[in-house]
């Protein structure tokens, strides 16, 4: 499954409008590591966010942040059951070069 | 074998659902327009002050009054020198990132030089300094605007 990132944050990790490529996340099966970018569903929020795996909580929950800003993100940890997917790669848009 | 062409791929490309990455706060609602009023505010006030005449110490409500002027003058001027300080961070530390730094290379010594400015407004009664800090956030509203593509113009309240 792609999608299309929207923002800086992950800059220069992922640029904004390039296209990522995601690995589905199962929460009953899957693994995560700090370091990986993950693809989730923001815990308030009706949108998916694209960020980079800090540290793993004790209950499984990962917190993430962006890397152009080095700072834990305020919307909080993310439970395993909101991980759509890890980013396995990403590519330039043909359309939004 | 279906061979996918490029515009099926781009076709394929734009039903691409949207994953956002941006800023650490949630609302990503910025707009050096606060900073704005805020400086204008620290200006206004800034004149006041040196326009305002003081009155015999002798005459005691009118320099009562003068003093309680003065004050809230000063007072007023002092907040809004830091809530523009304090705008100016939120604008400089969150929204911009390093692909804007790249675009304008003078970012980082803009915020500062405002940054100071506000510090100078609040140490002295400078109307050089209150003016400069005004000037400086214009910049900063031309490049923010710059950033997103959008042709806003500057406009002061005062």
């Amino acid at each position: 499954m792609r999608f299309r990132v929207s923002g800086h944050s992950m800059y220069p990790l992922l640029k904004d409008g390039q296209f990522v490529q995601i690995k589905p996340f199962y929460h009953l099966t899957g693994t995560t590591k700090p370091g990986d970018v993950i693809v989730f569903q923001h815990p308030f929020r009706n949108l998916e966010c694209v960020k980079k795996v800090k540290k793993i909580n004790p209950d499984g929950s990962v917190v993430v942040a962006g890397v152009a800003i080095e700072s834990e993100d305020m919307i909080g940890a993310i439970p395993r059951t909101a991980i759509i997917g890890i980013v396995t790669g990403a590519f330039p848009s043909l359309i939004h070069s | 074998m279906r061979h996918k062409s490029a515009v099926h791929e781009t076709i394929n490309e734009s039903d691409a659902p949207i994953a956002y990455a941006h800023c650490d706060g949630p609302c990503g609602i910025y707009d050096p327009a606060a900073s704005r009023i805020n400086a204008e505010a620290v200006l206004a006030m800034t004149k006041k002050l040196l326009e305002l005449k003081k009155p015999d110490p002798n005459e005691g409500d009118a320099h009562r009054a003068y003093l309680n002027t003065f004050t809230r003058y000063v007072a007023i001027k002092e907040e809004q020198a830091q809530k523009t300080k304090d705008e100016l961070l939120i604008l400089w530390t969150d929204y911009f990132k390093p692909p804007h730094l790249e675009q304008f290379p003078d970012l980082h010594n803009i915020f500062w030089q405002a940054a100071k400015l506000c510090s100078a407004c609040k140490v002295e009664v400078s109307l050089e300094k209150a003016q400069a800090l005004l000037e400086t956030v214009k910049k900063i509203h031309e490049i923010f605007w710059q950033t997103k593509g959008k042709d806003v113009p500057w406009v002061t309240a005062g």
